[in-house]
């Protein structure tokens, strides 16, 4: 009896502790949208919100939109950065790292990397060490010279002996796939037959 | 994750996640999402993205799919769609 009054008690004090006033957040039910600033995008953010009642477009920093059931999206409003950033800290701060690519390249027809890419492994393996839940893919592709069934198992064993190595160096082996594509997709377009070190690669993505 | 996956945190559940075309996604306490749609087969040049919102607080980071194929990007809430032409934002829904 005594210990069920207890708990009873702490859970009404957790309770009342988590009510914090809640400033900018409207009450009623419905949507909120706000773009935010990128530092690694490459071209300008826009996002077009719609409704069946209407459309607004979002192309700065920071601005927001409020829908509400059955409406138009509200006109476009600003939010101060350091506002909107208090305002979001923890859904923020709770993204994965950004993923990083690499390539590595290849000696002709075969499964050994050239002497650079062998150094740039080490890069690989430090940003595969410095993640907490790392997921690495590995695509492994060829230039022409060959047919697709055999640049298929060529590709294959590219991003096999890279999967191998990262496996050596500590990753488990549950969180790194490899895969070919063979010559199908060429970073360098080129005709058949043709020899091109820079199609002759693995590509790695470090999530 | 799959799609038509749905993903629920608890009341002090927090959950980032990045998915095959390195789209981000970080979702806070008391949040729902569905992934409707997940298509990245870059060879066969298929790309497609649509996810829905049903509750709670979405930051998203927008991935190769919205790189190659940004008309194939949607977010859905109960209220609204939203056309992403890339690239970080974030969605509140209140049922």
């Amino acid at each position: 009896m005594m210990r069920f009054f207890v708990l009873a008690f702490s859970i009404s004090l957790a309770t009342a502790c988590t009510r914090h006033p809640v400033v900018t957040q409207p009450p009623e039910p419905g949507a909120f949208v706000m773009l935010l600033p990128d530092p690694d995008a490459a071209t300008a953010s826009q996002v077009t919100v719609s409704t069946p009642a209407g459309t607004v477009q979002l192309a700065n920093e920071y601005a927001f939109t409020n829908l509400t059931p059955n409406r138009s999206p509200s006109p476009v409003l600003m939010m101060n950065g350091a506002d909107a950033d208090r305002m979001f800290q923890s859904v923020l701060a709770g993204l994965p790292p950004k993923p990083l690519h690499f390539s590595l390249y290849f000696e002709s027809g075969s499964d050994e990397l050239t002497s650079q890419s062998r150094m740039e492994l080490a890069d690989v393996l430090r940003t595969v060490r410095d993640r907490t839940a790392p997921f690495v893919m590995v695509v492994g592709h060829t230039d022409t010279v060959g047919t697709p069934a055999s640049n298929y198992e060529l590709g294959l064993r590219r991003a096999t002996i890279v999967r191998d190595r990262l496996i050596g160096a500590g990753l488990d082996a549950s969180t790194i796939e490899a895969t070919s594509h063979g010559e199908g997709i060429l970073l360098v377009p080129t005709p058949d037959d043709t020899a091109e070190p820079r199609n002759r690669r693995v590509e790695i993505v470090v999530q | 994750m799959y799609e038509s996956d749905g993903l629920k945190t608890g009341a002090d559940g927090h959950l980032g996640l990045t998915l095959k075309d390195d789209t981000r996604l970080s979702l806070d306490p008391s949040t729902e999402v569905q992934l409707r749609s997940f298509v990245y087969a870059p060879a066969e040049r298929r790309f497609g993205f649509v996810l829905s919102v049903v509750r709670g607080v979405v930051a998203y980071v927008s991935g190769r799919i919205a790189q190659f194929a940004p008309d194939s990007v949607r977010l859905e809430t109960p209220d609204g769609i939203l056309g992403i032409r890339g690239t970080r934002l974030v969605i509140r829904v209140r049922p």
